[in-house]
């Protein structure tokens, strides 16, 4: 699945074994960035699901650290090489480390969907702009090899994915994917300005601190449906019914949707944007997640693995519930809970799960409790 | 996204129950479902996924809800705003408004009713939305100390066998008249030990309700065992 390159600039990788950044989720200063300075994310993407084999121990800790060390050593750490991140779910959390209830569950979060809520031990969220680098990580975390994790891991399932421009139109040819397009709605969502810091999302006391948390959904995404409408159609849904198409591609620090005029546009449109929506979430118009989502095509389901980096998972929780816009019906007679509002018609959530994501230095079995 | 809105929705007047730019919605949604829920198994019918959507818009929007009771809208006429609405909805999609026609029914019904603790009960549940249906065909009803319960005591346990037109989950209440006393129960079909629904064509099978496909249209029977009823959830005879 390769495409041509569309950087402005190459990713700013550090070199194998090169000291890295004390958090696991400090990926953004080695991206590239496209020629209009949006940052580009590693175009190839992988969620291990993993859990434990019998009792944690500090063995399996110490092999686990050497395994990630040693990918570190032979890797380049951007796009370029591998970016990584082992986060721990609520399983982890309240069987087996010393700090029970550190994390919570997550939850249904609109009228209208039911997923599956996933409770898994440990989650490795693998990234690259290669998909032969993510083999390789795979393979040395837990293939037969000398790092091989399989004593004490079992890896439950894979999620896979990509991320950049050409490639979800490569992936579903015939539906109108604007060649370009980085992901399946076939706009540049992630933009300098819309995106927590991750210095923002980083978590400065308690079992998490230097780290951060991690929400990690599989949504179902109706691209036929939404490929059929005009492209200004599109960005009314997307952004606000006050952007156009040429307007919205031409987005490049921030999505600006007067989020202010929320309830005005509502009025006077009969159409909720998604991101004017969503970004009454701000706080003082600064976004309080970090977008890390790519799209998926696996199962024949094209779709997106969101993956979402916050300080609290409340601020992930805030931010859904205002962009699922249930004011939205008091502005407008037209406007529903899925209809005319936002992207809710063409999206359903299947599966969600929530992880905490230690610090470099604590990521193998982080924590681990004595009992 | 097909059709025109009006910039500033109207107001429902007393000569239309249902804004236009509602119907609009209405039409788009049947015409153009949401990308089903994935545990719904709607997948394998449309328009099983469009009366589900197109319930629920209703439902959130509380756009079936009886007439107030108020003096600014003249002379009270539940049965004539339920015809208007019917109509309206009729008008957009046929097969749909047949599938609401039992809700406005009822609604008009009890609406013109004078107040009563059930009847209150049920309006006060329509008016927050909810969508009623009510039985065909044979019933059976068994209370499980041999009989309704009443005022004296409040709770009571019942076994219930109905059907009902259209996917039970579509429904909120579905009213099921006792053939013996002329009672109606007041009956939440996801209420009970283990609650079993089948197309009325489709023999049971043992496994969770929702794993069976849903097909819009169909007569369902819904079994029902071991249900808890509060003595409001019952209409005396007559009110209905």
């Amino acid at each position: 699945m390769s495409a041509p390159s569309v950087a402005g600039t190459a990713p700013r990788s550090l070199p194998a074994g090169a000291d890295l950044p004390p958090g696991q989720h400090e990926w953004e200063a080695t991206f590239a960035l496209d020629e209009q300075g949006r940052p580009l994310a590693p175009r190839q993407q992988n969620l291990v699901f993993a859990q434990l084999v019998g009792r944690p121990s500090e063995p399996a800790a110490r092999s686990l650290e050497a395994a990630l060390h040693a990918l570190e050593q032979r890797l380049p750490y951007g796009p370029d090489g591998l970016l990584s991140t082992v986060g721990w779910g609520t399983a982890w959390w309240d069987r087996h480390s010393a700090h029970p209830g550190s994390l919570n569950p997550p939850a249904r979060m609109s009228r209208w969907e039911d997923p599956v809520i996933d409770t898994p031990d440990v989650v490795f969220h693998l990234a690259s702009d290669h998909p032969d680098v993510l083999d390789q990580a795979r393979d040395t975390l837990f293939g037969t090899g000398p790092h091989g994790q399989g004593e004490h891991l079992r890896v439950t399932e894979i999620r896979r994915g990509f991320v950049g421009a050409g490639l979800p139109a490569q992936a579903l040819p015939g539906l109108g994917i604007p060649e370009r397009a980085p992901l399946l709605f076939g706009f540049h969502s992630i933009h300098r300005g819309n995106q927590a810091t991750e210095r923002s999302i980083t978590i400065a006391a308690g079992p998490l601190a230097g780290g951060t948390t991690a929400h990690v959904s599989r949504i179902e995404l109706d691209i036929a449906r939404w490929q059929a409408l005009g492209r200004d159609e599109q960005a009314a849904l997307l952004y606000a019914p006050t952007v156009s198409a040429e307007r919205a591609e031409a987005f490049t620090d921030d999505a600006p949707s007067d989020f202010r005029e929320y309830a005005r546009t509502v009025r006077e449109h009969g159409i909720v944007g998604h991101a004017q929506a969503a970004a009454r979430a701000r706080v003082g118009n600064v976004p309080v997640i970090n977008r890390r989502d790519f799209a998926t095509v696996e199962g024949g389901r094209p779709g997106t693995h969101f993956v979402s980096l916050q300080r609290e998972l409340r601020d992930f929780n805030n931010t859904r519930a205002i962009m699922n816009a249930a004011d939205g019906t008091d502005h407008h007679a037209a406007v529903g809970a899925r209809r005319r509002n936002g992207i809710n018609a063409f999206f359903d959530v299947t599966r969600r799960a929530t992880l905490g994501i230690p610090p470099r230095a604590l990521r193998a079995y982080p924590h681990r409790g004595t009992s | 996204m097909t059709a025109t809105l009006p910039l500033a929705a109207r107001g429902p007047s007393a000569a239309e129950p249902l804004d236009p730019a509602a119907l609009i919605v209405l039409a788009e949604i049947l015409a153009a479902p949401s990308l089903p829920v994935a545990s719904t198994d709607d997948r394998t019918d449309r328009r099983s996924t469009a009366v589900r959507e197109a319930i629920d818009h209703l439902k959130s929007r509380r756009l079936l809800a009886p007439p107030e009771r108020t003096t600014t809208r003249g002379a009270r006429d539940p049965a004539g705003w339920a015809a208007r609405l019917l109509a309206q909805v009729r008008g957009v999609d046929d097969e749909f408004g047949e599938l609401l026609a039992p809700h406005l029914a009822i609604a008009a019904d009890l609406a013109a009713q004078p107040p009563g603790a059930a009847r209150n009960a049920v309006v006060g549940g329509l008016c927050r939305g909810e969508i009623h249906s009510r039985a065909t065909g044979p019933v059976r009803l068994r209370w499980t100390d041999g009989r309704p319960t009443g005022p004296a005591e409040p709770l009571g346990r019942a076994d219930v066998h109905f059907a009902v037109s259209g996917h039970p989950g579509w429904y909120d209440v579905v009213h099921v008249p006792d053939p013996g006393s002329g009672i109606v129960l007041l009956v939440p079909p996801h209420r009970g030990h283990r609650p079993a629904w089948r197309p009325d064509d489709v023999p049971f099978r043992d496994g969770p309700a929702g794993a069976r496909p849903i097909v819009a249209g169909r007569r369902w029977v819904v079994e029902l065992t071991a249900v808890t009823f509060h003595h409001t959830e019952i209409l005396p005879a007559g009110c209905t």
